[in-house]
């Protein structure tokens, strides 16, 4: 079985990066969702990801 | 009580020492500090949590106020259950591939620049320290450069339970400093110092919080919670630059500024065991 | 000067607690000095060198909580600290409830058992972090734009070597095992499966379904680009693959703006192979070609939807040219319309939300109208030169990025929508106005709540000149939704909005009052 089908045979549990929105609309539907409080590579901010990207 | 993960320390010793009751000490939301009649710490933690030293993380994620009350007796046995174990020892750090004395000096420049820009004006690194404070701040770090214990432990006298949290400022500072010192020491030979965390531990002995004394301890011990593990880990292996940030961000979450106050303490040892063996040795390349 | 504190011996709080009192106490400027801590003998040496050493603090031992505040007269002192020790007491605090990681790998120490990452972050940083989602055998859905095409390849094709779904960038849409994701709508379980990379063109599709007696299985998205020829069809193969594959699907409706021509014919290949019957709609695409393949052509999104029913419930489709009432009582609605105009107006105005709507629109009135300007418009010579400015007929994609920039999308924030109501309600040239209302998780509470407003100043600014603006809508949304969808159309109703049943019936109206008015 593809893992796409796999997929379709669980119970879908989301780990949500980015809009909170999102997260909170699957919760509305308590649907099982980890909410990511993504923040950019070093804040977004130009030299530290200067300093990153020679690593 | 079902057991997903347990410090390997831990189960050691309770199961030698077949403990079955423990009296709570603490209660938060995730995470629950318990101590044995013979003075045994350990920690209680949600599947929600990283595992701290002496930690039992359980397999659920239920708000522990609703389960625990300060000061109850509980009991629970570790030996019906099958569990898996974590080493959470610096000792058990493999370094694979070591990261280069360029990297490593870019990894601190990171954590620090990550500080000024992230960091919380209440955390070690920005605020103002009151005068008698300041002046112990800058008596350890002349005593560190001498390696001399005793002055180590004087200074650390005027720091320790200064600040704000369950875990002082200044004792995850300090916390961050041995840590450090501890797994670059084990990393390379060329660190000639004598190891200063026992006095800082006696130096912690009734001035700070009960939590705090056992995180100095286990510090001493060379044993800190995954997430420090797992950065130390990055740091000093070749890491790419997006999973050396991600664990640094672990840690960053700790507490309100107790990640932070880690964070500075390691970048301040860092920087000073950079500097004083710096191009010393070929084992950085 | 009032000096206060409280104690609280051998007490433990956590740092989002302490937080929140350290918050509180600074919201009042007349607070002077104030120390939250342990009474550790640094923290009472720091209370009194404040002035803050009240003699409970000095008795505290370094396992005991104080706090100790100094203020100006005009603060009620006693008050601060009822407020301290309500938060401190408080059993929830709010916002600590559920924990939030700060990185994807720490998610998965949460919910080891997660199977699909939904991003939403900027475009920029995408790829990296997509990518460390499908290393952790994570299905993938990037609902980012601003992702460049190489990169989508990459992750497409990365995706596809480890048997994962990479659905986007640029997916607004997607149901999964019925959970409605980003933008999608409630619908119906069922036996559909749908395989869009069109994210309004699939809302609609799948609330059609839901509207004439159906259900999905699966609706899988695949982001917009995905049929350029480029990509390949990448994710419209592997989700085709995966509904061939899947039980509960019994007919197959794949939805795309006409691929490129290599490309159509890759899919359509694998089509051929399928046992199970399957509706292909390329908007506007060479329906014969479709046939040739013996897949079902369709002729607008509403079609596709009633084709997709038809053959669910066994039996055979037909084309679905016309409107859900009698063709004689439309008639009569587009009379009743026309002779109110004045004779200065002549134009119609699409204002959508939603990008494939207003594909649909433009490709019917381009038809009859020829000359349709657009943001994004058919051809060239029609692009607006000024895209906040309408010239004769056009239709407008609020959803696109000149008018984004810096601002939510308009099915979020239908304040874009509004102004350009009124605007062109005031001018005098234009007969109708034509619009979408998107339902659905993703969408505002209330979309057209926020219209109407707009829609009568617009519809009386027109009057007053002597002339009658029509407007006219189509909701799509269903009763699952959680926007209340009867209370949504009506209204619109009260508002003068003439509703229409689908975006398909609603651009025809349309299309009959211009040429009644020509």
């Amino acid at each position: 079985m593809s893992k796409i089908n796999e997929l379709f045979d669980s119970e879908l549990k989301v780990i949500n990066l980015g809009l909170e929105s999102f997260s909170d609309d699957l919760k509305l539907q308590k649907k099982a969702v980890v909410h990511v409080e993504w923040r950019p590579v070093a804040g977004g901010n130009k030299k530290l990801s200067s300093i990153l990207n020679q690593l | 009580m079902k057991i997903e993960l347990m410090d390997k320390n831990l189960y050691v010793q309770l199961i030698n020492e077949n403990e079955a009751s423990f009296r709570v000490h603490s209660v938060f939301n995730q995470a629950c500090n318990l101590y044995t009649s013979q003075g045994l710490w350990l920690t209680l933690v949600s599947k929600n949590k990283w595992l701290p030293p002496n930690g039992i993380k359980l397999n659920h994620s239920r708000d522990f106020r609703d389960c625990y009350l300060q000061d109850e007796l509980i009991r629970f046995s570790i030996r019906d259950q099958e569990i898996k174990l974590l080493n959470l020892c610096l000792h058990s750090l493999e370094i694979n591939q070591k990261e280069s004395w360029k990297n490593k000096s870019l990894k601190l420049e990171y954590m620090k620049a990550y500080l000024d820009l992230e960091g919380k004006s209440e955390a070690i690194g920005k605020v103002d320290l009151p005068k008698g404070v300041k002046s112990s701040y800058h008596s350890l770090e002349k005593a560190l450069e001498e390696n001399n214990l005793e002055k180590i432990k004087i200074a650390a006298q005027g720091l320790i339970g200064f600040g704000n949290g369950l875990t002082p400022s200044m004792d995850d500072y300090l916390t961050g400093r041995i840590l450090m010192w501890k797994t670059w020491t084990m990393q390379s030979t060329a660190v000639k110092e004598e190891d200063y965390s026992r006095v800082i531990q006696e130096a912690s002995k009734g001035r700070t919080t009960t939590a705090s004394e056992w995180m100095i301890r286990f510090a001493a011990q060379g044993r800190c919670s995954e997430e420090i593990i797992n950065f130390l880990h990055s740091y000093f292996s070749k890491s790419s630059g997006s999973v050396f940030e991600d664990a640094l961000k672990e840690v960053l979450e700790i507490g309100s500024t107790s990640g932070e106050d880690l964070i500075y303490g390691m970048w301040c040892e860092g920087m000073r065991l950079l500097k004083k063996y710096e191009g010393g040795n070929s084992e950085w390349d | 000067m009032g000096l206060k504190s409280y104690v609280k011996k051998n007490a433990y709080y956590d740092s989002v607690v302490l937080m929140q009192v350290t918050k509180e106490l600074k919201k009042s400027e007349d607070i002077n000095e104030v120390i939250v801590g342990m009474g550790t003998a640094l923290n009472k040496e720091l209370a009194g060198n404040l002035g803050l050493l009240t003699d409970e603090v000095k008795a505290t031992t370094q396992n005991d909580f104080f706090v100790s505040l100094d203020g100006e007269d005009t603060v009620d002192m006693d008050e601060v600290l009822n407020k301290i020790t309500e938060l401190l007491n408080k059993k929830k605090t709010s916002g600590d409830e559920d924990y939030r990681p700060a990185t994807l790998k720490s998610a998965l120490k949460v919910m080891p058992e997660a199977n699909l990452a939904l991003f939403s972050i900027p475009g920029e940083y995408a790829y990296e972090e997509v990518k460390k989602a499908l290393d952790e055998n994570l299905h993938v859905m990037l609902f980012s734009d601003n992702v460049t095409m190489d990169e989508e390849k990459k992750l497409k094709d990365y995706a596809k070597e480890k048997g994962l779904l990479m659905m986007g960038p640029d997916c607004g849409t997607a149901i999964i095992n019925h959970t409605p994701l980003a933008f999608a709508n409630v619908i119906k379980p069922g036996n559909i499966g749908i395989v869009g990379a069109a994210g309004t063109g699939t809302q609609e599709v799948s609330v059609l379904i839901d509207k004439f007696g159906g259900g999905t299985s699966q609706v899988i998205g695949t982001g917009g680009r995905d049929l350029k020829e480029q990509i390949g069809g990448t994710m419209m193969l592997m989700g085709f693959e995966a509904l061939e594959a899947d039980d509960e699907t019994e007919v197959i409706v794949l939805i795309s703006k006409p691929p490129h021509e290599s490309i159509a014919k890759k899919i359509l290949e694998r089509v051929k192979e399928c046992k199970k019957p399957v509706v292909v709609d390329f908007i506007g695409g060479d329906t014969e070609m479709i046939k040739s393949y013996g897949a079902h052509a369709c002729i607008s999104l509403e079609d596709a939807a009633q084709k997709a029913v038809a053959l669910a419930k066994g039996n055979t489709p037909e084309d679905f040219t016309g409107f859900s009432m009698d063709e004689g009582a439309v008639d009569e609605m587009v009379e009743k319309e026309v002779q109110k105009y004045r004779n200065t107006q002549k134009y119609v105005r699409g204002l959508y939300t939603g990008g494939t709507l207003a594909d649909e629109a433009m490709m019917v009135l381009t038809e009859s109208l020829k000359a349709v300007y657009s943001n994004k418009p058919k051809s060239p010579e029609f692009k607006l030169e000024d895209v906040f400015k309408s010239r004769e007929n056009t239709i407008i994609d609020l959803g696109e990025d000149e008018f984004t920039l810096g601002k939510p999308h308009p099915m979020i924030d239908p304040s874009a929508r509004v102004e350009r109501m009124k605007q062109e309600g005031s001018d005098e040239n234009v007969a109708v106005v034509l619009m979408d209302m998107v339902l659905g998780y993703g969408s505002h509470e209330d979309p057209a709540g926020e219209m109407i407003e707009s829609v009568k100043e617009a519809k009386d600014s027109m009057a007053s000149k002597g002339g009658h603006l029509t407007v006219v809508a189509s909701v799509c949304g269903t009763e699952g939704d959680p926007q209340d969808l009867k209370a949504t159309e009506q209204k619109l109703k009260d508002a003068g909005v003439i509703l229409m049943p689908s975006n398909a019936q609603a651009v025809k109206f349309v299309d009959k009052i211009m040429k009644r008015i020509s």
